[in-house]
């Protein structure tokens, strides 16, 4: 049976690094998706330029939540992520931060049960299938050399969802 | 052709598999670094390879462990739940 999820994109700035360092942020716009970021990772990425992600702060017992993720060792910007995308119910954030996905796979934490995450092979995906992008595995390659993620938990996680997704 | 500096602990250690695999300490030495190349190569050669096989289900996390350094075989299982877990969602947004 085919869960229903909201089109929102909740994007953490490991994702909007890699994908900016690919000259490939400007593509976003393309997508049948509201691309959200939350304040911190805006900070963290700096000014993109990109009309197509929407801003959003943090309020009340959202900021409280992220703090407390950030208690336990969480990143700031992706305990803000996960938060927000537990308040939107988007079931997932697109990140590719080592750290959080070695989090996910060893902790048990109530909101890591909640939220999926998917990496920036996630877009490169939907680009391909608006034909934004020629060859997938190019663009892949290029991605993972200039964002240093050669023999890690990213570039094995993104390789799988490709793989898994028949390319 | 080399001197080792080793620890007190280290020294010991290589006492001990010195009796218990009845080889020279030399040759103990030999066969680790020998072990050590062998998984370092084989990861900056073939990671994409590995994480393949892992993810087909034609190798186990163990065999992992032997075949490559520790963290390229914690990188493989890490990565390959997080990417089919991914691929799952991906499906169910009907993509």
């Amino acid at each position: 049976m085919r869960q229903k999820l909201q089109k929102i994109l909740v994007i953490d700035s490991s994702s909007l690094i890699a994908l900016e360092r690919a000259n490939l942020l400007g593509k976003l716009e393309y997508l049948d998706f509201k691309i959200i970021a939350p304040k911190t990772v805006s900070l963290e990425v700096g000014k993109t330029g990109q009309k197509a992600i929407r801003i959003e702060n943090l309020k009340g017992r959202s900021i409280k939540k992220a703090n407390s993720l950030v208690g336990k060792g969480f990143g700031r910007g992706e305990a803000e992520c996960l938060v927000l995308a537990d308040k939107l119910k988007t079931g997932f954030i697109v990140c590719d931060d080592r750290k959080l996905l070695r989090q996910k796979y060893l902790l048990e934490d109530k909101i890591l049960e909640k939220i999926e995450i998917v990496g920036f092979s996630f877009i490169l995906h939907m680009f391909f299938r608006k034909k934004q992008i020629n060859g997938i595995w190019e663009v892949f390659n290029d991605v993972i050399e200039k964002s240093n993620w050669k023999r890690s938990e990213v570039e094995a996680a993104n390789f799988v969802f490709l793989k898994e997704m028949g390319y | 052709m080399a001197n080792l500096v080793l620890d007190k602990e280290t020294g010991e250690e290589l006492d001990e598999l010195k009796k218990l695999e009845d080889k020279s300490r030399s040759e103990i030495v030999r066969e680790a670094i020998r072990d050590l190349y062998l998984k370092e190569k084989r990861a900056r050669e073939n990671f994409r390879f590995f994480i393949d096989l892992y993810r087909e289900g034609a190798i186990n996390k163990d065999m992992l462990f032997i075949l490559l350094p520790r963290k390229d075989a914690e990188a493989v299982i890490i990565g390959a739940k997080a990417g089919k877990d991914a691929a799952k969602i991906a499906k169910n947004l009907g993509y």
